[in-house]
């Protein structure tokens, strides 16, 4: 039976994911949530929600209720008129509630807000993984896997069967013979697993605006291929002439100064893709974030890498153009050249924060 | 004839002289270096270029630190533009400097910026050239520089100072 309490947090709960529902392009484009995601919870702060509640006049200021007085005698008599001390203030309280969702949660709302449809997996589920299932019972286990239920069951059945169960007196003492205990099962599961490479320009031109950028927008498509897919491994690759793979904190906090060649980043990606992730058994997703201004003559070299190795094995090859304060480079006008060629390519320009719900709809909206 | 003298008398000839396409104007400073303005228009006060390229032989395959060096003192140096110009990414295995305006000019409808190249490939090259950028447009177009006389003069008389 549900409590009455539980019925009321359940019905707060969904007053305050609507309140986020409500303002998630809002969290998406400003990425408020991003410093406070958890393991697999992130909290969102939200305008507070005003609760009617009764409170307590001043003593002595009269009230509602039952005394002494005639009908249609006025009650309560206020205080004489007039201005307290001090001024009154001229801002709105600032009353914020944060709440916590989890990582599900919110990818559910950012496919309900963009309407992405679901994503369908190349291939078979080729992969597989061992998990542990609670299916089975045992004479013996640790007392933190004690069932109960069938402990109490089996005790009592005993001590009916030997004439020791008093109705009047309902006392049930179990022994070593009636402890019963949950035991697991190793299972393997087949499922489908992705892959995803992030690639970001990290030359001089890239400043920290844009970097924050790919960081949120890095965030959601995360968040949204993790609720699709069963596993995600991803790979981070920063460029600036020369490519590295790096960790993910190192992906959003590093700034080079050196020149821009795109071509590095996806010779790294390559060799990534080829040393652990064979295209036949995974979903490969290569995200890309640049300001474009690549030097001129490593275009032709980037065009024939992509067509050579990532476009034939990639579920979608994602580009984004980040504006930086020089503009938006020449890049994307060589990808566009292609781009009818190739249904995997999916191109955005990224001209500031606000551009980011819709880029990320751009590139998951294919539903690939 | 100093690279100056040079310099006026072009721009003397030059006066009046408008056109799409540029006329491209070859200066001689010593150490055999070359200063070329491909000009798009003159008057009696003032004149636009597409741009300005020095060539300096003796930065034939020079060590990248010398060309930082040359890329630290232009940087110095030219404060009169509309913006102040800052090297920006250093390529060490393509031997290239790439020094911009910083920051860009920044307007509602888009970007100007300057650009400055700097690289050692064949000679030492310098090549400063302006570009524009629209906003939600991809890309960006040249344009040309516009300058009067005596900052065209000083900003030369820079260039071939500032070769190390």
């Amino acid at each position: 039976m549900v409590r009455r309490i539980d019925r009321d947090q359940q019905r707060f709960d969904k007053i305050i994911k609507g309140k986020v529902r409500q303002q998630l392009r809002k969290y998406i484009n400003h990425g408020e949530m991003i410093g406070r995601k958890g393991r697999e919870t992130v909290s969102i702060p939200v305008p507070n929600i005003e609760i009617p509640h009764f409170q307590h006049g001043e003593k002595g200021s009269g009230g509602v209720g039952q005394g002494e007085g005639e009908v249609g005698q006025p009650i309560g008599r206020g205080k004489g008129d007039g201005d307290g001390p001090g001024q009154a203030g001229n801002e709105r309280g600032q009353h914020i509630r944060e709440v916590e969702l989890t990582l599900e949660e919110l990818a559910d709302m950012l496919g309900e807000a963009l309407e992405l449809p679901r994503i369908e997996p190349k291939g078979e589920d080729a992969l597989t993984s061992k998990k542990d299932r609670y299916t089975s019972i045992r004479p013996t286990g640790p007392d933190s896997l004690r069932h109960f239920k069938r402990t109490y069951k089996r005790a009592l059945r005993r001590m009916i069967a030997t004439n020791n169960y008093d109705p009047q007196d309902p006392f049930i003492v179990p022994t070593k013979d009636d402890e019963r205990f949950r035991s697991w099962k190793t299972v393997t599961e087949p499922h489908t697993n992705a892959a995803v490479i992030y690639m970001m320009d990290v030359s001089g031109s890239m400043t920290d605006v844009q970097k924050e950028i790919v960081r949120t927008e890095a965030f959601w498509i995360d968040t949204w291929l993790k609720r699709q897919y069963d596993g995600i491994e991803r790979r981070y690759i920063v460029h600036d002439a020369v490519a590295h793979e790096v960790d993910e904190d190192t992906f959003y906090r590093i700034r080079e100064s050196g020149g821009t060649r795109i071509s590095s980043a996806y010779r790294a990606a390559d060799h990534i893709i080829k040393r652990d992730f064979p295209p036949s058994l995974w979903n490969i997703y290569c995200f890309q974030f640049s300001d474009g201004d690549n030097w001129g003559e490593d275009n032709s070299d980037c065009i024939e890498n992509l067509k050579q190795n990532l476009f034939p094995i990639c579920n979608l090859f994602c580009y984004g153009q980040v504006r930086s304060p020089y503009g938006s480079g020449d890049f994307i006008k060589e990808l566009r050249k292609v781009e009818e060629e190739f249904g995997n390519l999916i191109l955005s320009e990224i001209d500031d924060k606000e551009a980011i719900y819709g880029s990320i709809k751009t590139f998951l909206g294919t539903g690939k | 004839m100093t690279v100056l003298n040079q310099l006026n008398h072009e721009l003397i000839q030059l006066v009046g002289f408008h056109s799409a396409s540029p006329r491209t104007v070859t200066l001689a400073a010593k150490g055999k270096i070359e200063v070329m303005l491909d000009f798009t228009s003159v008057d009696t006060m003032s004149c636009s270029f597409q741009e300005v390229r020095v060539n300096v032989p003796a930065l034939t395959q020079a060590t990248f630190d010398k060309l930082k060096e040359w890329g630290q003192k232009l940087c110095q140096r030219i404060t009169y533009l509309l913006e102040n110009i800052g090297p920006l990414e250093y390529d060490e295995d393509a031997a290239q400097v790439l020094i911009r305006s910083t920051p860009p000019d920044q307007k509602p409808d888009g970007t100007r910026f300057y650009e400055v190249i700097l690289s050692s490939h064949a000679n030492g090259n310098f090549s400063l050239k302006r570009f524009e950028s629209q906003k939600g447009q991809p890309g960006r177009t040249q344009v040309d520089l516009q300058v009067t006389h005596e900052v065209l003069r000083k900003l030369v008389e820079d260039l071939v100072n500032t070769v190390p």
